[in-house]
């Protein structure tokens, strides 16, 4: 799955996004909030990619660069081996075809004036698809998703959050695209629901061959949905590698107090773990202003002076098969 | 554990009921349970399924109409809030028993800055000068951990982060050190680092000022850390209600069993697939015949349906609402959770 020598299906390069930071009557730009930092990661067609981190640690704002939401300040992004970092207009709408997004919301992603059918076939129509072989195409998809046909005349307010959540789900597959961003996908929803929109993306994937980059802030679904994690903080990834030599063996002091601090479902457990938590002091630093060197040495239990000086690179350590961005990898 | 202690709340037999356009919504159904002196107890469910309206209950937050409490008791130290005069009312809420909710930003007020907010509280509820109570908020900044108290006292709710909002909520609702402190979904809008330094900070100011804790919560790994009894809600009533271990370990209710299940764990990669309940908690405009559980439940039999179930004493301080749960072998359908955890 993993394999160094395929083209990837997604490569990200150096990508970065400030944004401006502006004050007063004529917007003098004060600053840049550095929301993504450098960039740089790699996503292999079948697998599922984590991205995990953070409010504010730039997650979201990739995927929304990647897909052209928002154009980035510098860095490049490829899709299948094609330079896509600066399509617009008439290529950006063919390349959507192949990239699409699953929003976190599905009270908000969905138009409420629409109905599901409408909803699910309107990113066909603007493919310039036929609206007689859309339709149909609905019909696959709502049954795909979990939803029954009769559902299709109705409209969102009538669903639970599960269910429109399927819809969603189904509107991200309708033009058969190749690479799916999933922001959040489950965390709206009831632990009882989650579960069953987790196992739809999984039966997904295995049907239908897809590429997932999975974005969230709730570790446990990420462990267990991915194949890939990458740990950001700050605008940067700080380490990155399969989700065995991530999780099992987390190098980056972030990734450790971030997994630390995961509460498990289990009391004699989780009361042993609260003894050992790593429970990190004082907030995330400013974006706008972040810290010199590494971005974590302010709450860093291991920081000394080469980590305020230097910034390390997003490398291999000795003894290590993935990378950290760390003066002192464990 | 906790048996010895005085009991501070018994909830008996609270039924909150909302009238809307599309019916009566029995959001609370009949929900009943004791807190004493310096326990922490989790109320666990998904949304819909009571759990907050039974906070709000207790402290005469139901907004009416809609709302209603149609029957039942709350029974502080042993005298009805229900039937209290607003200004008995006023002593026992914000006084004896505060609340922490799940979004600080909306809780603070704007304009006024956060040692403001906490002196108002203080001297709402105690008699004190201006500067004692100033003194009063600033050392409470500190218990709860906000650096530099005494020039971030003066600051307004903006300039401080999430954490630290969720922080100054807790250092106001300590203030006036209540005997029992309701944390309705504390940490569900903070971050899982920031939420690990927000638990801390409830847990330990609370066990030092000797506060009960009512917890309430989707998260059965926060529950499973920091609470010494836990309460599960369905549907607006209690299914199953036991001492921490119990539940986790020697679950009785199908419910219990589908939510255990259907949650990952980090600590586990790979687990297979994951065990969903399947469909949607209940309409509560329209609740379903018998038990309100039943047409999610995978063990479900013609006699579900009949009549709702009791909640039945399975065990020393554990209850359970099923009606199979006698049949001989039903319990081994319990997922077993952890490695050390094979029932005794």
């Amino acid at each position: 799955m993993n394999d160094s020598r395929a083209v990837p299906l997604l490569e990200v390069r150096n990508l970065v996004k400030h944004f401006p930071v502006q004050r007063g009557l004529l917007k003098r730009t004060v600053g840049q909030v550095k929301a993504v930092d450098d960039v740089s990661y790699s996503v292999f067609k079948g697998e599922t990619f984590g991205l995990v981190g953070e409010s504010g640690c730039g997650k979201s704002t990739t995927a929304r660069l990647v897909l052209k939401l928002m154009r980035a300040t510098s860095g490049q992004i490829f899709f299948a081996g094609t330079d896509i970092t600066n399509l617009d207009g008439e290529s950006v709408r063919k390349l959507r075809a192949e990239m699409q997004i699953v929003f976190q919301d599905p009270y908000a992603s969905l138009n409420p004036r629409m109905t599901i059918r409408q909803i699910i076939a309107e990113p066909m129509l603007v493919q310039g698809i036929d609206k007689v072989a859309a339709d149909k195409r609905v019909d696959d998809l709502l049954v795909t998703c979990g939803l029954a046909l009769e559902h299709g005349s109705r409209y969102p307010h009538e669903f639970s959050g599960g269910q429109r959540q399927r819809v969603g789900v189904a509107r991200a597959l309708a033009n058969k695209p190749k690479l799916i961003f999933l922001d959040e996908p489950v965390s709206a929803l009831d632990v009882s629901i989650q579960a069953q929109i987790v196992n739809l993306l999984e039966d997904l994937q295995a049907e239908l061959g897809l590429t997932y980059v999975f974005i969230a802030h709730d570790l446990s679904v990420v462990a267990h949905i991915s194949d890939r994690i990458g740990v950001m903080y700050l605008g940067k990834i700080v380490e990155m590698g399969t989700r065995e030599e991530v999780f099992n063996h987390p190098s980056h002091p972030y990734t450790k107090a971030l997994l630390s601090a995961v509460p498990l479902p289990d009391p004699r457990l989780e009361r042993e773990r609260k003894r050992d938590r790593i429970v990190l002091q004082g907030d995330i630093p400013s974006p706008a202003d972040p810290p010199s060197g590494c971005r974590f040495r302010t709450r860093c239990w291991k920081a000394e002076d080469v980590c305020a000086a230097a910034e390390p690179p997003l490398e291999v350590p000795v003894g290590l098969t993935h990378k950290v961005a760390c003066h002192f990898p464990e | 554990m906790t048996s010895t202690n005085e009991l501070l709340l018994s909830v008996r037999d609270l039924r909150t009921y909302f009238h809307t356009d599309e019916g009566v919504v029995k959001a609370v159904d009949g929900v009943s349970f004791d807190i004493h002196a310096g326990e922490v107890l989790g109320i666990v469910g998904e949304s819909g399924s009571g759990k907050s309206v039974t906070a709000m209950s207790i402290l005469g937050l139901i907004a009416i109409p809609p709302g209603k409490i149609e029957s039942g008791q709350i029974l502080w130290k042993g005298r009805d809030l229900l039937t209290m005069s607003d200004k008995e009312l006023r002593t026992v809420r914000g006084g004896e028993i505060a609340m922490i909710f799940q979004d600080p930003m909306s809780s603070l007020n704007p304009v006024y800055t956060i040692g403001n907010q906490i002196e108002e509280m203080i001297r709402a509820h105690q008699t004190m000068s201006k500067k004692a109570a100033r003194t009063k908020a600033i050392e409470m900044l500190g218990l709860v951990g906000i650096p530099r108290p005494a020039e971030r006292v003066d600051d307004y709710p903006h300039q401080f982060s999430g954490g630290m909002r969720q922080r100054a909520m807790i250092a106001m609702a300590l203030a006036c050190e209540p005997e029992l402190l309701i944390c309705d979904e504390p940490t569900t809008a903070l971050d899982v680092t920031v939420q690990a330094q927000v638990l801390e900070v409830i847990e330990n100011s609370a066990s030092q000022l000797g506060a009960a804790i009512l917890l309430i919560t989707h998260d059965l790994g926060v529950v499973a850390g920091m609470t010494d009894r836990v309460m599960v809600m369905y549907g607006g009533q209690v299914v199953e209600k036991a001492e921490v271990e119990d539940l986790y370990y020697q679950p009785r209710m199908p419910y219990t069993w589908g939510l255990l299940e259907s949650i990952p764990r980090v600590d586990q990669l790979g687990g297979g697939r994951l065990h969903p309940i399947p469909g949607a908690p209940p309409l509560m405009s329209r609740p379903p015949a018998g038990c309100r559980f039943s047409p999610r439940c995978v063990h479900v039999q013609e006699k579900c349906s009949a009549a709702v179930p009791e909640l039945i004493s399975v065990g020393p301080n554990h209850e359970a609402r099923c009606i199979r749960i006698n049949e001989p072998g039903f319990s081994s359908n319990a997922p077993t959770i952890g490695t050390a955890s094979s029932p005794q």
